[in-house]
């Protein structure tokens, strides 16, 4: 039930193998109450959908400046999927569970 | 389906687009709160929202932990709480306060910890000033902070008193075992005293046993023989012995007495040569008999001493009888004396007593001067003795305020004893020496003899008459009492233990009649106890003798008896 432009993004390719394994990062601005909500968020999608098939870093802006810049994270909290393909980077506290889903290809807009 | 390059760029560009309007869109619902900003190569700066220091701002505020900012200076630029309740001050009398101020010895403290963490961290323990001034141990670490934070350094302040409570009580803990264990060597050491005290009480058994067996034998051949030399060498045999035993029991009394700081010095002036003849006539026979070479070597000039004469007799007389016993036959003893300037200016009295004897181990060599130790148990009971004569040269030593010291290079290498004593510049009193030398005139005195044993009266008045006195005895206190009416005695020799009246009473009685008010009274007593002495003298009692009466004593009242019935 989303937009157009999330079911023309995934025009763009193909749903990722079942069982693909999962390269996850969070960027979070330390112990902030969005930091916590989007790290419980994350952490309960991949428990429920990608129970040991999933790697999740989980990196402070504060300690690893450096690292935000190098995967092009201007805000925080960012979530980037590294892996399967292609690389996505979904921005905010990540309290859209269904936006997230899709950004993570768990879930084909429109057929929920 | 099939995707071109161009197509592919394309798809591209709409993800960087989408995630642009993802971004704007978090932005704006405040999705997001904090960015990551790069200024030049490697130079990241993060900013955060309204908000996103809170966390942070509650974990300091409310740690356990005293923690602050500091200026350049190190003046508060901000505090927790803790730090402010441990200080015992309201918050808002924190900031702009210098920490050197509320630190004990501040200034010196603080000076370096705040130059040591100028180049990044430093730390410190210190007292800190609380309420009322208390100190309060601390932890203060110090770190330097970043320019932009505006403060120079960040303060941690830990509270160790409660770790310093629980140092206190290990260290506690660690005193009460180490008590423990010295109670357990003293238990130890007790247990080591208690078994040479047994070991000595098996060796007195057999020292006094020892001459009881010539002593008989001695009085067997004695009733056995008519042969007059015989009978003469059993009754020096059994004198021998008798003088041996005498030494042994005269040794024990002494070392008791010491032991209950009862004894008490007769000092006045004497020449040393006078106590060195006197010592070494008293151990002549012992070095004659092994063949030992006694050498003694005096100064010309004669060592007058304020001395107790006889207990320093008895003290060259205690080392010159260890040496003899302790060296081999045809051995080398030597005793000298000299005058040497001693510690203080003060000048002191040497008295080395060295021997070619056996030794003393290095081991033994610090247990030589204690109460019952012997150099070896088995060569010592060989000897005779009771390992006492060295702990009564010592403590008779210590009591004239002298030191006494022993070396000796090992086993087999000979012993040398050395006594100091303090030496003051006597005016040598002659009058005083020629009095104590002249010798009083003979004159038979009228003597009454008190004793209910009848054999040791007997044998007393033996001695008195061939003195050439008169003698009166008396069994008990009546006939005493009568007697001393009649006899008009000038000296009594009384008993105390009698039937009826006590030689106590006898005495009481006596010094009521006026014609006896300058008799002199002698209690002769078994065992010489201070509080016999002391009664003794109460009672009216001029002299108090330990049987046996020793003929030297006797005659040495005697003589006093004589000077004073001479016409002034």
């Amino acid at each position: 039930m989303t937009g157009d432009d999330a079911s023309g993004e995934n025009e763009a390719h193909a749903a990722p193998p079942a069982g693909a394994r999962y390269v996850l990062r969070l960027y979070l601005t330390g112990m902030t109450p969005r930091s916590t909500q989007a790290l419980a968020t994350i952490r309960t999608l991949c428990d429920e959908h990608l129970a040991g098939r999933y790697d999740l870093e989980v990196i402070d802006i504060y300690q690893h400046p450096e690292r935000a810049v190098a995967d092009q994270v201007i805000a925080a909290p960012t979530l980037v999927k590294q892996l399967p393909a292609p690389l996505r980077r979904l921005i905010g506290d990540l309290s859209d569970t269904d936006r997230v889903m899709i950004g993570l290809d768990l879930i084909v807009p429109g057929k929920r | 389906m099939a995707i071109d390059g161009r197509d592919e760029q394309i798809e591209v560009l709409r993800h960087r687009l989408q995630e642009a309007e993802e971004t704007i869109h978090a932005i704006r619902s405040g999705a997001v709160d904090g960015f990551v900003i790069e200024q030049g190569v490697g130079q990241h700066r993060v900013y955060t929202l309204e908000g996103a220091e809170r966390p942070y701002r509650m974990l300091v505020e409310k740690m356990q932990q005293g923690a602050a900012t500091l200026s350049a200076e190190g003046r508060i630029v901000y505090s927790n709480q803790c730090l402010a309740d441990l200080l015992g001050l309201p918050l808002e009398r924190m900031i702009g306060r210098a920490l050197a101020d509320m630190v004990l010895d501040g200034d010196t403290i603080c000076d370096a910890l705040l130059k040591d963490g100028a180049s990044g961290a430093s730390q410190a323990e210190a007292f800190l000033l609380g309420p009322s001034n208390n100190p309060i141990p601390a932890l203060l670490t110090l770190n330097t902070m970043l320019p932009e934070s505006g403060t120079s350094f960040g303060l941690l302040v830990t509270d160790l008193t409660a770790q310093r409570h629980q140092e206190k009580l290990i260290e506690t803990l660690s005193a009460l075992r180490t008590t423990e264990e010295a109670l357990r060597t003293t238990a130890a050491d007790l247990s080591a005293s208690n078994r040479r005290k047994d070991e000595f009480l098996a060796t007195l058994a057999h020292e006094l046993r020892n001459p009881l067996a010539p002593i008989r034998s001695a009085l067997q051949v004695m009733s056995l023989t008519k042969d007059q030399a015989v009978v003469e060498r059993a009754r020096h045999i059994a004198e021998r012995q008798v003088q041996h035993m005498v030494r042994l029991v005269d040794d024990l009394l002494d070392v008791s007495r010491i032991t209950q700081d009862k004894l008490t010095l007769r000092k006045q002036p004497v020449v040393l040569a006078d106590i060195v003849r006197d010592a070494v006539e008293a151990n002549q026979a012992l070095f004659d008999r092994a063949r030992q070479r006694l050498t003694v070597t005096l100064p010309p000039d004669p060592i007058w001493l304020d001395v107790d004469a006889a207990r320093l007799t008895q003290v060259l007389a205690n080392l010159l009888n260890n040496a003899a016993k302790y060296t081999p036959e045809q051995g080398r003893v030597t005793l000298a004396a000299s005058v040497e300037p001693g510690a203080g200016g003060l000048a002191q009295v040497r008295i080395r007593v060295t021997d070619s004897g056996i030794g003393i181990t290095p081991e033994m060599l610090p247990r030589i001067f204690d109460m019952f130790t012997q150099v070896d148990a088995t060569l010592d009971r060989s000897q005779g003795g009771l390992g006492i004569g060295l702990t009564l040269v010592r403590r008779l030593v210590e009591m004239h305020g002298g030191t006494v010291e022993v070396t000796s290079e090992g086993a087999g290498l000979g012993s040398e004893f050395t006594i100091r004593l303090p030496y003051e510049q006597l005016v040598a009193s002659e009058s005083s020496r020629e009095q104590s030398s002249a010798r009083v005139p003979d004159a038979s005195l009228r003597v009454l003899v008190v004793d209910d044993n009848a054999d040791a009266a007997e044998s007393l008045a033996v001695l008195l008459r061939l003195m050439g006195h008169e003698v009166e005895l008396a069994g008990e206190g009546r006939s005493a009492l009568e007697l001393a009416a009649s006899f008009e005695p000038q000296l009594v020799l009384m008993d105390i233990g009698l039937p009826g009246m006590s030689g106590y009473d006898i005495a009481t009685a006596l010094r009521n009649r006026p014609q006896m008010r300058s008799t002199t009274l002698v209690a002769v007593t078994g065992w010489g106890q201070d509080s016999d002495r002391k009664r003794a003298r109460d009672t009216g009692f001029d002299h108090h003798l330990t049987k046996p009466v020793e003929p030297d004593r006797l005659e040495q009242i005697i003589d006093s008896v004589r000077a004073q019935q001479r016409p002034a």
